[in-house]
């Protein structure tokens, strides 16, 4: 004891004051950083590096085979400097000028590698604490993307609120889209992911459920985004991930079939053959959409039933189509079931074929339901077991408006 | 001869003074010495039916009207109309039972309990030949109008506050109370000063022990003048060293009233508008008397608002230096862009600035309170003006810590009690250095700090947070949210007080009317 030694009652207090005050300060301090000394990196785009041209300042020293780093990452960072034309942020949001932004592009073998050459080139710490998507080149994702996670998974300022999207082409060209309704691009693909998050026909993205979709199986299905233009980004259909590795895509109609499946669906529009007509379409709008899912074990084959329950309204029908009388709406209805029926069953066949992946989280269900059964098939679930399950698809729905027209 | 009660009962005890002479020479002799040169001192002498006497009183003190018209008006006259010669004795007794229409009378014996009487302006009437000397209360001074209060202002509600002169003040109590049980007991603290210094509150309800308590430590009060009830709050208060009051102050009578029948006990200091009310928690210091008069969803309003604000009065700069300099990924996106292209422009870290805009800030509050009226407007405005614009053009602040600024002042203008946010004036600095030094992880470890101390604070005996901790869930019914009238049927149970219960149980019925109205 430190104490034994300072005879006096208050002597001792103010020691162990002092000890007590010195072990609170040296836990605090050292990371104060204002804000605009950070630099918010909103958006990390990883690709393949193109050129043989060796970055400037890169600390690379030995080119793997093959001649080129492994990734060449670009970070979207906002530009605010005390020059006049800024002008205290008065015209943020307004006017036709567009925001200043910073994309700046490093290669490196691993992304600490790049990070650091980043540190040299920017007079502002590299921040992710702000970071809304990272975008991953589809030549990248085919490779792997279990690396690039692990360091945002690993990195103190990412957070699990963190979009990955897997670009279609290049993800510099995500990034480098310079988007009418928001001030930088990362912002933009973030609210198109959120922009209806309930509909059919989106993946969610986030870091989160991807960590946990990715652990507990190592599969799945990431959003697709494509640069439409200089100016907007498509998001919609999704990558399909086995293995920690992109193995193809998924159109839009088979991943609302996914969605469907996964109960992620609230909603949604679909378009079905008009009864009584040959081929003129007409829109329903889903706004509810209930899923059960079940697994029971016959002979050693586990046979997933799936139920479907949508509730909807018309919102638009060819003119042919006369009154929507009662037998008219459950002809619709029908329809309607069909169409869940057919996509369920379609993706589902699709993912069992073509790539024995299982992102529809069958697997989750069996280890909860039949964690013994679970436990004889997990190793080989993917390729011998899922393949050849049975899955039976049920399916109801409800017309409950034609809405009113005026 | 028989002597009336009151002569008797002032004569025994009066051993230890200095006695009254017989010679009536020698006692306006002393007492000129007492007393010095002082002008204000008048002693008039007169001769009633051959009989010297004379009449002492202080100039201001006294009603000159009650003392001509009343006291030397009639003693002339009988000087005039019965000319022979009248024993002392005799004279004595007339006076005391014809002469002097004065409600409150002394009769005293030595020089003492005298002075004490004639210095709180009462006028003394000597008789040659007599040792007793007869004191009436003839007071009568200067004093202010009850006026409207000035900092605990309410809207529906009396508008009345205490003044400077004690028995106004009681009165002023006593009116809203007139229940036989309402004590008024007075004791003359400060060994110069005599300051009156009263104690209030109503028998049969409040907590002996309680009131043992206040009694021992009033008499522990050693001091040679009781300038105002800072004093004898300072002097009686449970511990010095905490930041937040224990006792609180108010200049409303109607607070005080509320607060006697609650059970609690008051002390009223003469010459001071404010009253202490004993003992005091953290949650009657965020209320304002108008809570009980508005109705009760108004009043939850309000107190939810002060609850708010009085936690942003004293955390709002540190969450502001605390998140952007440690944790900017806790601010909105879109804010932290705009907090970061106008910090951009500026030269100071975070905390300079706040710290800046902070000291600013209190030094207009002070110079507020000490220019005259006129120009302490004049003062607001070039503050206002100055800060609010220029020194964010010149780019020493950012607009962003002006609006935390100005949000911060006016929050802390919204807690009720004076002293409780004054402390929390201070605390807020506290919590800027803890934000500075440590972000977050500091202001939490302070506010842990902050509330183990409000934890450990006794007011009288009574808990400081009571009744959030130690938790009494009938007690709740008075705090963040304020019940219906009618279900505040008993007093607060951390007072234990003599008789609980505020209303019959019947009148819960109250309560119910509104869902059976058809019994009605």
């Amino acid at each position: 004891m430190i104490n034994t030694r300072i005879k006096n009652k208050s002597a001792q207090l103010i020691v162990l004051t002092v000890i007590t005050f010195m072990l609170i300060m040296g836990t605090g301090c050292w990371d104060r950083l204002e804000i605009d000394d950070r630099a918010l990196v909103l958006g990390v785009g990883i690709d393949k590096p193109e050129h043989q041209k060796k970055e400037s300042g890169s600390e690379t020293k030995e080119i793997p085979k093959g001649g080129l780093p492994k990734y060449s990452m670009s970070l979207c960072i906002p530009v605010f400097t005390n020059s006049s034309d800024s002008g205290g942020g008065e015209e943020e949001g307004g006017g036709g000028q567009q925001p200043d932004r910073w994309i700046l592009t490093s290669t490196g073998n691993t992304i600490q590698e790049i990070v650091r050459i980043y540190a040299n080139r920017s007079s502002r710490m590299i921040f992710f604490g702000h970071m809304k998507v990272l975008v991953i080149g589809e030549q990248v994702a085919r490779e792997g993307i279990a690396d690039i996670l692990d360091y945002f998974t690993r990195d103190v300022d990412a957070h699990g609120r963190i979009m990955v999207v897997i670009a279609n082409g290049k993800a510099k060209e995500i990034l480098d889209i310079t988007p009418y309704e928001e001030d930088y691009s990362p912002d933009y693909i973030e609210k198109l992911l959120q922009e209806g998050k309930g509909g059919a026909s989106k993946i969610e993205g986030d870091m989160v459920s991807l960590l946990k979709s990715l652990t507990s199986s190592g599969n799945a299905v990431l959003p697709r985004v494509r640069a439409g233009s200089k100016s907007d980004a498509v998001v919609g259909g999704s990558a399909l991930i086995k293995d920690y590795k992109m193995v193809g895509w998924l159109g839009e109609w088979e991943t609302s079939g996914v969605n469907t499946i996964r109960d992620k669906v609230e909603g949604g529009s679909l378009s079905i053959v008009a009864p009584g007509t040959k081929e003129e379409l007409m829109s329903i709008r889903l706004n509810n959409v209930k899923v059960k899912r079940d697994v029971t074990i016959k002979a050693g084959q586990p046979i997933f039933k799936i139920r479907i329950f949508s509730e909807g309204e018309v919102v638009e029908k060819p003119q042919s189509v006369g009154v929507l009388s009662s037998e008219l709406l459950k002809e619709i209805e029908r329809r309607v079931i069909l169409e869940m029926q057919h996509r369920s069953i379609a993706t589902v066949t699709k993912l069992q074929r073509e790539f024995k992946a299982d992102v529809l989280e069958f697997g989750d269900l069996l280890s909860k339901k039949h964690p013994q059964y679970w436990a004889q098939v997990e190793k080989d679930w993917d390729e011998k077991y899922f393949p050849k399950a049975e899955v039976l698809v049920e399916s109801d729905a409800k017309i409950r408006r034609v809405d009113v027209t005026r | 001869m028989q002597l009336p009660e009151q002569i008797k009962a002032s004569g025994d005890d009066s051993s230890n003074g200095v006695p009254i002479d017989k010679k009536i020479k020698n006692n306006i002799e002393y007492f000129k010495k007492l007393n010095g040169d002082s002008d204000d001192v008048i002693i008039r002498e007169i001769r009633i039916r051959g009989l010297d006497a004379a009449v002492f009183y202080l100039e201001g003190m006294v009603d000159s009207r009650i003392i001509n018209d009343d006291i030397l008006k009639p003693l002339m006259k009988k000087g005039r109309t019965q000319k022979e010669k009248i024993k002392a004795r005799e004279l004595f007794l007339q006076i005391v039972d014809e002469v002097a229409p004065v409600g409150e009378m002394k009769i005293v014996q030595d020089f003492d309990e005298l002075t004490l009487l004639f210095m709180s302006g009462f006028a003394a009437i000597f008789l040659d030949g007599c040792t007793r000397v007869i004191m009436l209360s003839v007071q009568g001074w200067e004093m202010r109008a009850i006026e409207q209060p000035d900092i605990e202002n309410v809207i529906r509600g009396p508008k009345d506050s205490f003044t400077e002169t004690i028995r106004t003040n009681t009165t002023l109590v006593r009116r809203r109370i007139r229940d036989p049980n309402l004590r008024i007991i007075t004791t003359q603290i400060g060994r110069r000063s005599k300051t009156d210094v009263v104690l209030t509150y109503i028998q049969g309800i409040v907590n002996p022990s309680l009131l043992d308590e206040i009694k021992k430590r009033m008499d522990t009060i050693d001091i040679d003048a009781i300038i105002g009830s800072g004093y004898v709050e300072q002097l009686i208060q449970d511990s010095w060293w905490t930041i937040f009051p224990t006792i609180q102050e108010t200049e409303r009578p109607d607070r005080v009233a509320a607060a006697l029948v609650e059970g609690k006990a008051a002390i009223l200091v003469d010459n001071t508008p404010f009253a202490l009310i004993i003992p005091a928690n953290l949650n009657m210091m965020m209320m304002s008397p108008e809570d009980s008069y508005l109705r009760w969803v108004g009043g939850t309003i309000a107190r939810l608002i002060r609850f708010g604000s009085s936690f942003a009065a004293m955390l709002l700069p540190s969450l502001y230096i605390a998140f952007t300099s440690y944790h900017p990924e806790m601010i909105p996106f879109g804010l932290a862009i705009a907090i970061a292209i106008n910090r951009e422009m500026l030269v100071f870290p975070a905390y300079v600035e706040v710290f800046l805009l902070e000291l600013s800030m209190e030094l207009l509050r002070e110079a507020g309170i000490r220019l005259p009226g006129p120009i302490s407007q004049t003062i607001g405005i070039v503050g206002a003006i100055v800060i609010g614009t220029a020194a964010v053009e010149a780019g020493l602040v950012g607009p962003i810590v002006v609006i935390i600024v100005a949000f911060t002042a006016i929050s802390s203008f919204v807690v009720p009690t004076v002293s409780l946010g004054i402390a929390i004036r201070q605390l807020r600095f506290v919590f800027m250095i803890a934000a500075t030094v440590l972000g977050i992880y500091g202001v939490m470890l302070g506010l842990l700090a902050l509330l183990g101390h409000l934890a450990t604070l006794k007011s009288f005996g009574v808990d400081y947070l009571s009744p959030f901790a130690p938790l009494r869930i009938r007690d709740l019914k008075d705090t963040i949210i304020r019940m219906p009238l009618p279900s505040m049927h008993t007093r607060p149970l951390s007072l234990k007080t003599q008789d609980p219960d505020r209303m019959d149980d019947e009148r819960q019925d109250d309560l119910q009317r509104g869902t059976d109205s058809d019994k009605y």
